[in-house]
């Protein structure tokens, strides 16, 4: 089609697109049972042209998809079963190099016909239950020990499904009711999707959508190389150690170069530690998008996320490093160094962007806790809960408290973790001193403590708790004379312990996390003295911390605090 | 003595204050608007009192009922005018409602900020107790660590306080044993305990709802107070009744005990008339659309029912968006919020495309076109440029609109970035904000199963029936209703709803773990519980319970709201009860997942007081008159079908009479809003008055 859309069009008819995936995932939102997906926002839907450049995706789907969903019909395309498709046709794969990083993330792609043509593609991801393989370990040496890989395959043909490939999930996983539920439920997702997109195309008098997706990623790439060439050329690079890592005996080092140039930015990871025989290997496509979520975040947040937003940005890492890993690496637990590279790229651009960026986070990397067990009537539980650390300072603000960064997810109550698993949360409360002081201060982190109450004595054996999280042996580095964030400690009945690794509780054992708060920005002597007394009357900080950290004197009388610096601080003396 | 025939509705707006007094024998209305009073809203409404007794002799000593509702709380809310709070919760847990539930609202925006909690930690205490999730007392609440907690809270001029525990909705035991203490010793301090306001499983939702209910009660109740006084003063001594945001009214002494029940009273009465309007018009699906200044809200009925939800948030303080408000999980109408008004201003993007709101030009300085210094174009003034509202007729001529500047700002930050002419540019800002609206509409009515092409719209509020046809068409809406008095549907909303209470109750049991004695036992005391809340039924009225059960398969995070059987005690009740819920799955979503358990999460019972006679309006007079009487004019209007300006007819709504029949575009004006009709469609006034539009296709 030669038509040429107007300005007005394309917003209405974008608009209109995000508002057909979007619908199109409630469902799938509403009725799984993986709560990686409520919980974790860890799904997306997808819209593509019959090229297979992305027009869409859904609004609320975890930053951990950005840098992948753009390539994954591409991927599909390279494939020979797309020579021939039919009306009814879904594919499926969880091929991590393929589609998006680990074999639990199964991808559902549906073309979706107009006319007897392929007009598109409609895509769906969702992080499920389990696809077999080890449960929650970072201990897989390699993909093989992760459970069930599907390569491209039809799971429908021509709206039959095709058995055997149900079969084989069946026979492979936990729960499989469970599990080929939501795959259904991702079919009928994309069903929706495509049923809204021929809509519009039909109220629009559109006959393809390439004429749409040429001007959303035209125009988003523009504005994305406007955003970078009002930067300053140049080279930045930063670094850091993963020390404290799955008992490797290495520490996984990870190394970045960025280098801005006219309007693209290349980040480089030349140098980073090869692949590791251990489930946090990353592959490209995740690595590109825990890259690409930064840069747009601190860059070009508004617009919605496509194919133009990442074609300035060039991502590179060594093939058969720990963040382009081969086959067949293990990468389950990739976000353990994925999540790390927000930080690390924030730290490169601190001195280009320092209005618009973050100090470094407690809650980084993901928090979880995993609790599994048995009663004795046979009944199981298995029950994930998330609890996160402050949130770094920014330019201008506080950092918030207990908030997820760089992933989204949401904490799951205290009283419906007490319902679903034998297990009693003692106490759950933001930590006083947690976060690092600056002229803005890091949000607060927590302290919470679990136990297996005495009175449990109808269960069969221990209750099995593993808790992922802690920095890892990276510090919670302030900024710009802002202070750090703690560190992070956990005990066993009060005494120390790793994190990473399962524990066997038994009633009467008590497990308690301290989860660090992000870290400051800016001298805190030049902190506004009403904010540090507000500290103060909250708790958060003592009276002598405000005089010893920011030279505040605070009078219990009125509340109120006021700066005195200390004679060897004054100027001129 | 003389008869009780007046019954008065009143309801406070962010500008004026309306009146609806309806005499139900005559079927005389009688309406007034007076101007807000923030300072002392309360003296509004006394004034409309007065300048309706001018006209009807004795009006108060003859007034049976009056129905208010109230913007006092939503705005002790947004502006934290409320009472000084303070918190008593289980040991360790103080900080749950500043924890939230540790998610960002928008993923790419690094600078979100969230509203501070409005109970201060240092006015958060605690006390040693715990209660298991079966409601056992695991550690026995340590009452002699209270009077401290009373000194101390006294010492810092606290007015009142809200009181959650952990479990409390399986056991209330050490609530209530704290709700004694305090009574006792600190009887001046107000108490808000959660196994009153909210006993439902979810601590935050729990504590952040209670603490509401404590942060306004002080306040409402002292407003209350003077308004039964004063119109005790005036001889009043009928009911007085409030609107709940459930869209259920409620006694004054029930809203003073839970005044978070009461946050949108105006919209939810708005939402009570759209159903009380579809319902005698035949219309069982509708979408409510009400289109003001700043926002525009939207609610499904469904099935004769507005949806209603215990998830809510007001105060939002971010772009309207979900999570960046105060939790209230009260039942509330299901109403959808946009920062889409009349006031949204239009400007080019770093994309170089259109958008428009959710930055708003407000009330002052406002749109350009109100000429008070506004310079960026905004909705209204599109409006204006396409032929929709007039310059000589908009508030009934209260105010004269500028066009020369308003077309000025449209050419210079909308047509010219865009290449486009001036008037395309302002089709573009009016077809924007309707999508903008019919998107977020479709997402809303996708996540709540409504099917939006078997909807009708009725539409109201300053700018709703503006925008109600394109948007209309947009979500393809087969009618849309317009009904008489679309600026005052809030006050006359108040006298179509019935008295009502909401109880709910957490269990979380499955199907297979519970028997029908026990689930009856649960929904009895749900019943009586609503019951005692509910003033004596009276003759002309009889009482109905509505039994719900929310319910879900174990393992999925969303439940359904099943509605239970008459009687559960029957051996088979709950294979019925089981089948219900398949049955509503399955409509939903089209499949079942029939070998996973099922699980009950919440039993809910609402009594409500159903009057014998139902409220009437009265119908428009018969007299013959021709359409042509009722046309005031011509004027050119846009047309986007012809992409052209079309000189069309401007109606006079007053003169429309029962039966007239005209075909759009059209234009028909009333002193608050006008109706546009900009495409041919077929516009009907039906006999309670309203106009009824066919819609057709975009």
């Amino acid at each position: 089609m030669s038509y040429k859309l107007s300005p007005i069009e394309v917003e209405i008819l974008w608009k209109r697109a995000i508002s057909a995936v979007d619908e199109a995932v409630t469902a799938l939102v509403k009725t799984s049972y993986s709560s990686v997906i409520r919980d974790f926002h860890d799904y997306a839907c997808a819209v593509f042209d019959s090229e297979g450049r992305m027009i869409a995706q859904s609004t609320h789907s975890t930053p951990g998809l950005l840098g992948i969903l753009p390539f994954t019909i591409p991927n599909f395309l390279k494939h020979k079963v797309m020579d021939q498709l039919s009306p009814g046709d879904v594919l499926v794969t969880n091929d991590p190099w393929l589609a998006s990083g680990h074999l639990i993330d199964i991808t559902v792609a549906t073309p979706i016909f107009r006319k007897d043509r392929i007009c598109g593609f409609a895509l769906c991801v969702v992080h499920h239950l389990n696809v077999g393989g080890r449960l929650t370990t970072l201990a897989s040496r390699d993909i093989y020990e992760e459970g069930l890989k599907l390569p491209i395959t039809h799971l429908y043909r021509a709206g039959e499904p095709v058995e055997a490939v149900f079969d084989i999930i069946r026979a492979n996983v936990r729960e499989p009711d469970k599990v080929i539920g939501d795959i259904r439920a991702q079919v009928s997702s994309n069903h929706a999707a495509a049923q809204k997109i021929v809509a519009m195309m039909d109220v629009s008098g559109l006959d393809a959508l390439e004429p749409l997706s040429e001007e959303i990623i035209t125009r988003s790439e523009k504005s994305m190389r406007n955003a970078i060439a009002a930067l300053p050329d140049g080279e930045y690079t930063q670094h850091l150690d993963l020390s404290e890592l799955a008992d490797l005996p290495e520490p996984v080092h990870l190394e970045l170069t960025v280098r801005i140039s006219g309007d693209e930015i290349h980040l480089d990871y030349s140098g980073s530690s090869p692949q590791v025989f251990r489930a946090i290997n990353v592959t490209l496509n995740m690595t590109r998008s825990y890259s690409v979520y930064p840069i747009k975040c601190i860059l070009d947040p508004t617009v919605p996320n496509n194919e133009g937003c990442l074609r300035p940005i060039r991502i590179t890492a060594p093939e058969g490093s720990v963040l382009n890993a081969q086959f067949p690496a293990a990468t389950w637990g990739r976000t353990i160094v994925a999540h790390m590279l927000p930080e690390l790229i924030i730290r490169a651009m601190a001195k280009v962007t320092p209005d618009r960026i973050v100090a470094p986070s407690g809650a980084t990397p993901l928090w979880f806790g995993n609790f599994a067990g048995r009663y004795k009537d046979g009944r199981t539980f298995y029950v994930i809960s998330c609890f996160n650390g402050g949130m770094g300072a920014r330019a201008g603000r506080d950092g918030l408290s207990t908030i997820c960064f760089p992933a989204n997810v949401a904490s799951v109550p205290v009283e419906v973790v007490e319902s679903d698993a034998a297990i009693r949360i003692t106490h759950k409360m933001l930590a006083p001193g947690s976060f690092g002081a600056g002229k803005y201060r890091g949000g607060a982190g927590q302290l919470i403590g679990f136990e297996v109450p005495m009175e449990m004595t109808d269960l069969d054996g221990p209750v099995l708790v593993s808790i992922r999280g802690g920095r890892l042996g990276v510090p919670i580095s302030g900024l710009f004379g802002g202070k750090d964030g703690c560190a992070v400690s956990a005990t066993l009945n009060g005494k120390s312990v790793p994190l990473g690794t399962a524990y066997d509780l038994y009633p009467g054992d008590r497990i308690e996390v301290l989860v660090p708060g992000g870290a400051g920005y800016g001298e805190p002597l030049e902190r506004d003295e009403e904010l540090v007394a507000e500290d103060v009357r909250n708790g958060f900080i003592s009276a002598e911390e405000a005089f010893e950290t920011y030279a505040v004197v605070f009078d219990p009388l009125t509340g109120q605090g006021k700066r005195e610096l200390k004679a060897e601080l004054r100027v001129g003396t | 003595m003389q008869d009780k025939v007046f019954r008065i509705g009143c309801d406070i707006g962010g500008t004026f204050t309306d009146f609806v007094a309806v005499n139900r024998e005559t079927g005389e209305t009688s309406v007034e608007k007076v101007l807000t009073t923030p300072a002392r809203p309360a003296d509004a409404i006394l004034t409309g009192f007065d300048k309706i007794a001018e006209t009807q002799k004795d009006f108060m000593s003859r007034s049976e009922l009056i129905v208010h509702g109230t913007t006092l709380v939503i705005n002790a809310l947004i502006e934290r005018k409320g009472n000084k709070t303070a918190l008593i919760t289980t040991r360790g847990f103080k900080d749950v409602l500043e924890t939230r539930n540790e998610l960002r609202y928008d993923v790419y925006d690094l600078q979100i900020e969230l509203p501070k909690p409005l109970v201060p930690r240092a006015l958060r205490f605690e006390v040693t107790q715990r209660t298991t999730k079966e409601g056992q007392n695991a550690i026995d609440l340590e009452e002699g660590e209270l009077a401290g907690i009373v000194e101390e809270i006294r010492a810092q001029g606290v007015e009142t306080v809200a009181v959650c525990f952990l479990h409390s909705y399986a056991n209330n035991e050490h609530e209530k044993r704290v709700g004694a203490y305090l009574k006792k010793h600190a009887p001046e301090i107000e108490v808000s305990l959660s196994c009153e306001v909210l006993p439902e499983i979810n601590e935050y939702k729990r504590v952040s709802t209670t603490s509401v209910n404590a942060y306004v009660k002080p306040k409402v109740q002292q407003y209350l107070q003077e308004i039964s006084q004063e119109a005790a003063n005036r001889s009043f001594d009928g009911d007085f009744f409030i609107m709940q945001s459930s869209s259920g009214i409620a006694s004054e002494a029930n809203a003073r005990q839970f005044p978070a029940r009461i946050v949108e009273s105006g919209p939810a009465a708005g939402v009570a008339l759209a159903q009380w309007w579809g319902e005698k018009s035949g219309l069982k699906n509708v979408l409510a659309f009400d289109m003001g200044g700043t926002t525009a809200k939207l609610c499904a009925i469904d099935n004769g029912e507005a949806l209603v939800t215990n998830e809510y948030e007001t105060a939002r303080v971010y772009h309207f968006k979900t999570g960046s408000g105060i939790s209230i999980n009260v039942p509330v109408v299901d109403l959808l919020e946009i920062g889409a008004g009349g006031g949204s201003i239009a400007h080019i993007d770093t994309l170089g495309l259109l958008k428009v709101g959710p930055e708003s030009a407000g009330a002052s300085p406002g749109p350009v076109c109100y000429g008070l210094g506004g310079s960026r174009p905004a909705v209204t003034d599109a409006d204006l440029a396409l032929g929709y509202l007039s310059a000589e007729y908009f508030l009934g001529s209260s105010m004269k609109l500028v066009i020369d500047d308003t077309m000025e700002a449209i050419r210079r930050d909308v047509a010219t970035p865009l290449g486009v002419d001036v008037i395309e540019g302002a089709y573009g800002i009016h077809n924007l904000v309707n999508e903008n609206m019919a998107a977020a509409a479709r997402l809303h009515l996708a996540e709540r199963s409504v099917d939006t092409t078997s909807i009708s719209m009725i539409a109201y509020g300053g700018a709703g029936p503006v925008h109600a046809f394109g948007v209309a068409r947009k979500l393809g809406c087969k009618f849309l209703l317009v009904p008489r008095y679309a600026g005052l549907v809030s006050a006359l909303g108040m006298l179509v709803a019935n008295v009502s209470m909401d109880t709910s109750r957490s269990l979380k049991v499955t199907l297979a773990n519970t028997s029908g004695e026990e689930l009856e036992n649960e929904l009895q005391a749900l019943q009586h519980a609503a019951q005692s809340s509910l003033p004596n039924v009276g003759e002309g009225g009889v009482l109905r319970f509505h039994r719900r059960a929310r319910m879900k398969y174990v393992g999925q995070g969303h439940s359904l709201e099943i509605v239970m059987p008459d009687v559960l005690s029957t051996p088979s009740a709950l294979e019925d009860v089981w089948q219900r819920y398949q049955d509503e799955y399955k409509r939903l979503y089209g499949r079942n997942d029939a070998d996973v358990e099922v699980e009950i999460e919440t039993l809910k019972v609402i009594a409500e007081i159903v009057p014998e006679h139902d409220f009437t309006l009265p119908l428009l007079p018969v007299d013959g008159t021709p359409v042509e009487a009722a046309i005031k004019g011509t004027r050119m209007i846009y047309v986007p079908g012809r992409k052209e300006m079309v000189e069309c007819k401007i109606y006079d709504r007053y003169k429309l009479r029962v039966g007239h029949k005209f075909t759009g575009p059209a234009i028909i004006e009333e002193r608050e809003t006008s109706t546009v009709v900009n495409d041919e469609a077929d516009i009907l006034v039906d006999e309670m008055g309203a106009l009824v539009i066919t819609v057709g296709k975009e």
